[in-house]
């Protein structure tokens, strides 16, 4: 009895070895495929970037781009993840809208543009953007099929040379997530959880917290008033998303009377047409 | 006996508790540490990486001991994970000598897997419609440009300390 005693405490303090050296969060192993993973998203967005630049286009005015690129890389630089690189850029369209790409690729309306009044209310909107790609949630809803790196790649990159039109999955992942940022939209639940990470990530980097929540007050009396305009169409109604909003900041007991950013915003965004 | 071999299973299973949920790190670039959960006196400032030994929990914030300090972090701007280096795919086809020139080499994961996958390359993104060079299902130039657009870390700080947002 007592040797199977022994045995049992050698055999759990062996297995609890191998258990902590094969999936360890500090294993090599483990970083190699986190890494892995990293490049793939990355890979996933940037495709779907640059799908979103046939739909909309750039727009032409690099001071604006540029500081639009330096409040969201702000943001990210406190609320982002270590592994990716944040680019933020300007849409030349007059909807009101906002978007993120896996990888942290993050494009924001000319028209949303127009309707701020300050630089938290920008911070905000790109928070939310932010708060979708570090959540993850198109790699959650519609994650990059895995690369084959054989044959059928092989095969696929003949027929493409010689001109055939061959089909890619990797392709149609990436017209399902173009499809979802422009129509379907994300799931009601992924809304709030950008929204709630928005509110603590302004909050992180200094900027009011309260802005995204300006900004969707204003845009919400546009709507009202010009039904036909384009506002976050493909978001979770307004007052739900307002009411959610106010309860993060009650709940973390945010303040909210932070000064506002407002003269860098109006000499950056003066020239926006 | 059985006893023992009880006592030893919650032994064996508190080590693995302490090894597995116990620590966490710092994710985000730099985060306070707190006397209260709820945004109280900053005991500190803590930076990315930093290990925190997690004592308990308390809604979106966590107990944590760093080294002689214990205080609140904020769990959203925490990790299980350690953070992870820098990752690129523009380490080949369609590199930019501006980004790699600017961006931190200690960082800078070189992404070998990943030659080859370019959207030059037909079997990452080339089954798509194009005239010429020119690609019309996926505007790559652009991404490009977009990408060359890096910002060092302490532009950054200056440029939110210029409006007043100091850390």
């Amino acid at each position: 009895m007592n040797n199977l005693y022994k045995l049992v405490v050698i055999s759990l303090f062996a297995l609890f070895l191998f258990v902590n050296c094969s999936t360890g969060s500090g294993s090599r192993r483990e970083e190699y495929i986190q890494q892995q993973e990293t490049l793939r998203e990355i890979k996933y967005g940037r495709l779907l970037a640059a799908k979103i630049l046939t739909k909309y286009p750039l727009y032409k005015n690099k001071k604006i781009n540029d500081y639009v690129n330096k409040v969201g890389k702000s943001v990210a630089l406190f609320a982002g993840r270590s592994d990716i690189d944040y680019f933020f850029s300007v849409l030349d369209t007059d909807s009101i809208n906002a978007y993120a790409a896996p990888g942290g690729y993050v494009f924001i309306s000319k028209g949303a543009l127009k309707e701020m009044r300050n630089e938290d209310e920008l911070a905000g909107v790109l928070a939310h953007e932010i708060g979708h790609i570090n959540n993850k949630h198109i790699m959650k809803e519609l994650p990059p099929p895995r690369e084959t790196g054989g044959f059928v790649d092989f095969l696929a990159s003949i027929l493409v040379a010689q001109g055939a039109v061959v089909s890619s999955t990797l392709s149609e992942a990436v017209n399902k997530a173009a499809d979802l940022l422009f129509t379907k939209g994300y799931k009601i639940n992924d809304e709030y959880e950008a929204d709630r990470s928005a509110i603590l990530y302004a909050d992180e980097t200094g900027y009011n917290p309260s802005g995204l929540i300006d900004f969707l007050n204003r845009i919400w009396e546009v709507k009202k008033k010009n039904k036909k305009t384009v506002v976050y169409n493909t978001h979770p109604p307004f007052e739900d998303r307002l009411a959610r909003l106010r309860g993060v900041i009650k709940a973390g007991n945010i303040k909210t009377d932070k000064p506002k950013i407002t003269d860098r915003f109006i000499a950056a965004t003066a020239y926006l047409k | 006996m059985k006893r023992i071999m009880l006592n030893t299973l919650i032994f064996i299973f508190f080590l693995s508790s302490v090894s597995f949920a116990g620590v966490v790190y710092v994710s985000s670039f730099r985060t306070s540490l707190y006397k209260d959960a709820g945004k109280s006196a900053k005991i500190l400032t803590l930076k990315r990486g930093s290990k925190l030994t997690v004592i308990t929990r308390k809604g979106s914030w966590l107990n944590v001991k760093y080294g002689k300090k214990r205080g609140w972090v904020k769990k959203l701007f925490t990790s299980i994970r350690k953070p992870g280096k820098r990752q690129s795919i523009l380490g080949s086809a369609g590199t930019n000598a501006r980004i790699h020139a600017r961006r931190r080499a200690s960082s800078d994961v070189t992404a070998a897997s990943a030659r080859g996958l370019m959207e030059d390359n037909p079997a990452y993104a080339g089954r798509s419609r194009s005239v010429g060079k020119k690609n019309l299902d996926f505007d790559f130039e652009t991404i490009r440009e977009i990408e060359s657009r890096i910002v060092p870390e302490e532009e950054l700080l200056k440029f939110l300390a210029d409006a007043g947002i100091d850390h």
